[in-house]
């Protein structure tokens, strides 16, 4: 697989800010968590100023709420093309989700019923933010604990109709599809295969709380089997695509996630010659 | 059914926990669909309820998890998260606190919160380049007078009635708050950043007053004047030394220049 792609990256976390400037070429880019960052400044901003001079970026986002139907926060999109000036980030993402309406926001990332009415809503929206971003954006599948019973199609029909149509990028969570089809009862696996790879432009693992009749998207434990063998699919599906951990809660030392990088690194190795 | 719709609906029995959510979503029974609309639920208190206790820490510590918890969650139905960024959530916390009556008698929590807010405005305040003793060694002798200052944009000057600077630097160093007491006369307090790292320190009255004046954009000479009413006349020139090195020092002085515009070179002597 000859495709270029960032590699190996993790999250920017506080926890690490100094070994991550000590490290070598093992962390290959930092993905920062933008609303971390949309601060006026002091440390956050500091080191980030100094891992952006030694690591490529991307910015995560959880609050364009893409698919609320509040207006989208201009302040918000503001701030977020202020600091995209600043940093120069390979690419900008966020989640197919809401996070509130009536001005409140959730600070979750809501599923979206899979309906043609959110569908045009969504794609509208995407328009409306690549144009003020001036880039196309990427957007996340998240990890649900509900599905509406107005939903018309599946969740992957309908990220691949959005960024078919909206003309912008997946960010898949290989764990975030692991995590939905255990709650939702549907085959990990099919959501994979039925992505429209041309689409797809980075790849996220976490880990997870399995509680058995559900299973919550914590990012504080280390990836599980099942979400191991569903990278190692999504790369025979995809070829070779920029790959993360995120490690939000319970972070460990930047050793512990280098070496999940590793296996990562591993999977697609063996996956991608 | 209709997306604005069903996001209104679904916000509302996330934040009110309101039965009949099983209508919206799939789940064998009206349990189950409550059980995972509890994901949600318990996912926004409890992440708004981390986002307080660390922009918080001195007032969790003084109230007990018990407390703080019950607190956070009287103040998060109050004040539903508004912003796009969590980090302030957090801001109106003081103000709520001091319009409960239970806590009207804890002038101390009150305080507590005051305090805690300021370290974290200060911690990410817009960054400012502080000036050094060679930027005044530069002033003509006869200039100083005129002098206006510009301060750091993390500095906050606040007032306290309570001992809480004790309380809280007691349990920085992980010992036992000292008892709450009511001061005999409210005190002012300074909360700053200095080389990233944020600080806390008592403000004696005659520096308060002089910040005050500075701040309002007042020349140094009166400055000095406010000070000769505090000081003996031959005391005046030496504590307005004292109060600009300390200012010096802490990384309080961004700029100073004369009349309106603190950046103008006038003041300088042209031979530097």
């Amino acid at each position: 697989m000859s495709v270029h792609t960032l590699g190996f990256g993790l999250g920017a976390r506080v926890e690490h800010y100094d070994d991550l400037l000590a490290t070598t070429s093992e962390v290959e880019w930092l993905e920062i968590l933008s609303e971390n960052y949309l601060v006026p400044g002091g440390k956050p901003r500091h080191y980030l100023t100094r891992l952006r001079e030694q690591f490529p970026m991307v910015m995560h986002g959880v609050s364009l709420s893409i698919g609320s139907t509040d207006p989208l926060n201009t302040n918000y999109l503001c701030a977020l093309r202020d600091l995209a000036q600043n940093v120069e980030p390979e690419w900008i993402s966020d989640h197919l989700c809401w996070t509130g309406v009536e001005g409140i926001n959730l600070h979750d990332l809501m599923p979206l019923p899979y309906t043609e009415e959110a569908l045009t809503h969504v794609v509208a929206r995407v328009k409306q933010v690549q144009d003020y971003l001036q880039r196309p954006i990427l957007l996340e599948n998240v990890s649900s604990y509900i599905d509406y019973r107005c939903s018309q199609m599946s969740e992957w029909e309908f990220l691949n109709a959005v960024a078919e149509q909206a003309d912008c990028f997946i960010l898949l969570d290989v764990n975030n599809v692991y995590v939905s089809s255990r709650n939702h009862g549907f085959d990990p696996a099919r959501y994979i295969e039925a992505i429209n790879p041309q689409r797809v432009k980075q790849l996220h693992i976490a880990g997870h709380d399995d509680q058995g009749d559900l299973i919550v998207d914590t990012h504080d434990a280390s990836v599980a089997n099942a979400v191991w063998s569903l990278l190692k699919l999504t790369y025979q599906h995809c070829g070779m695509v920029a790959t993360m951990i995120e490690r939000d809660a319970n972070v460990p030392p930047l050793a512990t996630l280098l070496s999940e990088l590793g296996t990562a690194r591993e999977i697609a190795h063996q996956v991608c010659r | 059914m209709n997306l604005a719709i069903l996001q209104r609906d679904l916000q509302h029995f996330i934040l009110t926990g309101a039965p009949g959510v099983h209508a919206l979503v799939r789940a064998d029974t009206a349990q189950s669909a409550a059980r995972r609309i509890a994901v949600y639920s318990h996912g926004y208190y409890s992440r708004l309820l981390e986002v307080l206790g660390k922009d918080y820490i001195g007032l969790a510590a003084l109230l007990g998890e018990d407390a703080f918890e019950t607190l956070g969650r009287q103040y998060i139905a109050a004040y539903p998260s508004i912003h796009y960024n969590a980090r302030w959530v957090g801001q109106e916390l003081p103000k709520f606190m001091a319009g409960i009556a239970a806590y009207r008698e804890l002038p101390h929590a009150v305080d507590m919160a005051k305090l805690d807010w300021a370290i974290t405005l200060a911690f990410d305040a817009v960054d400012a380049a502080p000036i050094d003793e060679g930027y005044f060694s530069q002033i003509l002798p006869e200039r100083w007078s005129e002098l206006v200052f510009k301060f750091h944009p993390a500095l906050q000057v606040f007032a306290i009635s309570s001992n809480v600077l004790d309380m809280k630097r007691a349990d920085e160093r992980g010992e036992p708050m000292p008892p709450a007491e009511v001061l005999p006369a409210p005190q002012h307090v300074a909360v700053w950043r200095r080389d990233l790292r944020v600080f806390y320190r008592a403000l004696p009255e005659d520096e308060r007053s002089a910040i005050c004046v500075a701040q309002n954009g007042a020349d140094f000479g009166t400055l000095c004047e406010g000070l000769s009413r505090q000081h003996a006349e031959d005391a005046v020139g030496m504590r307005a030394a004292e109060l600009l090195r300390t200012w010096l020092h802490e990384q309080w002085l961004i700029g100073c220049g004369v009349g309106a515009c603190a950046t103008q070179p006038s003041p300088f002597n042209s031979t530097k």
